[in-house]
């Protein structure tokens, strides 16, 4: 799976973490866990988008990165790998989820990413499109979005902390709890 | 001295790319090249050609395809193809640093230079009208001048940060507000001082900036496309973020729609990963 290393970020984190193992969730990539002392950490969320769930109860988490909006762009691909769009990629999060455990009622649910070039003339719109679609399919699921950090045309870390359930976005050299 | 003139400085200082590439660069820039000439170069340096083997025998160059020697990397995959190899090979020393002023972890701007390479290559295929081996080069090879201006942007990024927050001018157009020149400008300088074929130093040179040329060169305009992007897929963007413009009205003169798109993007991984095997220095990617 395509992920980049860079550990240097959790490094810097300034927000007190503890941890002892942390897992990557590359591109088009979706991690779950229900260990105490896991964080899972996604770096360089553009246009992308990070989507975040955690049911405090069960005491379990994960995580999903999708490139695109909808499987449609690329059906065969999305057979292969469903975390690279949104609308293959929240449903296969939610049910990793959920054999964990976790139970729709009290999942808390955080989004990250989204950002735009400056100027796209409307061309790409990734950005855009992937949160309509998050927003569209939580919605049809009943299920709220608690916290987000969208928009904008900076690239975003995002962390979960699965002891707590804290879900941290870095972004151009600022740390938000969110 | 100005940073225009520190920069220019810097440029001439740098350890020139390695020169088996810039031999090679040279004879590409002619009509008669031959076979024996390239094998003799490349076989001069034991590391490129291992590296090119290596490579040349990587899924993503075709693959099984058994090359065992220069030679027959040449007739199986063409001068054209075989160049991209040396690029390849050469210029990952140089760009799998950290970059300091950009914000850019060892290894990121070659995961981005490599990705805009890759993306270069297939819009290439889905356009036509240019030679996917030329825009694999360039693609590899555009942001090469970060490398020089990195420590500049660093002292003033204060400066550039605000002026491209307040006024909305793209990072590198601010970039050369402040600095006198702009990472693409000095990238193609520095193509240019090591014989790169013009094709290549012009899609480095106006690779943010398409529109200012007087007639449209396609290579410039895929090149331009796939960072944009790459920036998009979120592989390489440093401090300077998302904040960069796509140049108006590019995608009806190719007619390119965002189905198309997205499908490259989706297909782009894949790529990336065969090939990112063979310099797994950072972690792979």
């Amino acid at each position: 799976m395509y992920s980049l290393n860079r550990e240097h970020d959790l490094i810097r984190m300034t927000t007190p973490l503890n941890y002892d193992r942390t897992i990557s969730v590359g591109i088009s990539d979706m991690r779950v866990s229900n260990r105490v002392g896991d964080v899972l950490i996604t770096y360089a969320l553009g246009s992308c988008v990070g989507v975040a769930m955690y049911d405090a109860i069960a005491r379990v988490g994960g995580m999903v990165h999708c490139m695109l909006p909808l499987s449609k762009a690329d059906p065969v691909k999305a057979m292969e790998s469903p975390c690279m769009f949104v609308d293959t990629g929240i449903p296969m999060l939610f049910n990793a989820l959920r054999n964990l455990g976790a139970s729709k009622e009290n999942l808390v649910v955080k989004v990250a990413g989204c950002a735009e070039i400056l100027s796209d003339n409307g061309l790409f719109k990734i950005g855009e499109r992937n949160y309509t679609i998050v927003r569209k399919i939580l919605w049809k699921n009943n299920i709220l979005i608690n916290g987000e950090h969208v928009g904008g045309n900076s690239s975003r870390t995002m962390l979960v902390d699965i002891a707590t359930g804290r879900v941290i976005v870095r972004t151009s050299g600022e740390e938000v709890v969110i | 001295m100005t940073y225009r003139d520190l920069i220019r400085k810097s440029i001439k200082g740098l350890p020139a790319i390695s020169p088996v590439v810039s031999d090679i660069a040279k004879l590409m820039n002619r009509p008669d090249v031959s076979i024996e000439k390239i094998v003799k170069i490349i076989e001069y340096d034991p590391g490129m050609t291992a590296n090119i083997l290596r490579m040349a025998n990587s899924p993503y160059f075709g693959g099984a395809q058994n090359i065992n020697s220069i030679r027959q990397a040449i007739v199986r995959l063409g001068t054209k193809r075989l160049f991209d190899l040396a690029v390849l090979s050469a210029v990952y020393g140089i760009i799998d640093r950290p970059i300091n002023g950009y914000n850019l972890p060892p290894g990121e701007l070659w995961h981005h230079s490599v990705a805009v390479a890759i993306i270069s290559r297939k819009l290439a295929d889905h356009i036509g009208l240019v030679d996917p081996d030329t825009v694999f080069t360039a693609g590899l090879l555009h942001d090469i001048g970060k490398v020089v201006i990195a420590r500049f942007v660093e002292e003033e990024f204060l400066k550039i940060d605000a002026l491209s927050d307040k006024t909305g001018l793209s990072f590198e157009e601010a970039e050369k507000e402040v600095l006198g020149v702009d990472h693409a400008e000095v990238g193609s300088e520095l193509l240019n001082a090591w014989d790169f074929p013009p094709r290549i130093v012009m899609a480095v040179r106006f690779h943010h900036a398409p529109q200012d040329l007087d007639r449209s060169i396609p290579e410039v305009d895929i090149v331009h496309i796939a960072d944009m992007l790459s920036l998009i897929m979120g592989i390489g963007p440093g401090r300077d973020g998302l904040r960069y413009k796509l140049s108006t009205s590019i995608d009806k003169k190719y007619f390119l729609s965002r189905l198309a798109l997205e499908n490259i993007a989706s297909n782009a991984l894949d790529d990336m990963q065969n090939l990112g095997e063979f310099f797994p220095a950072n972690g792979g990617i």
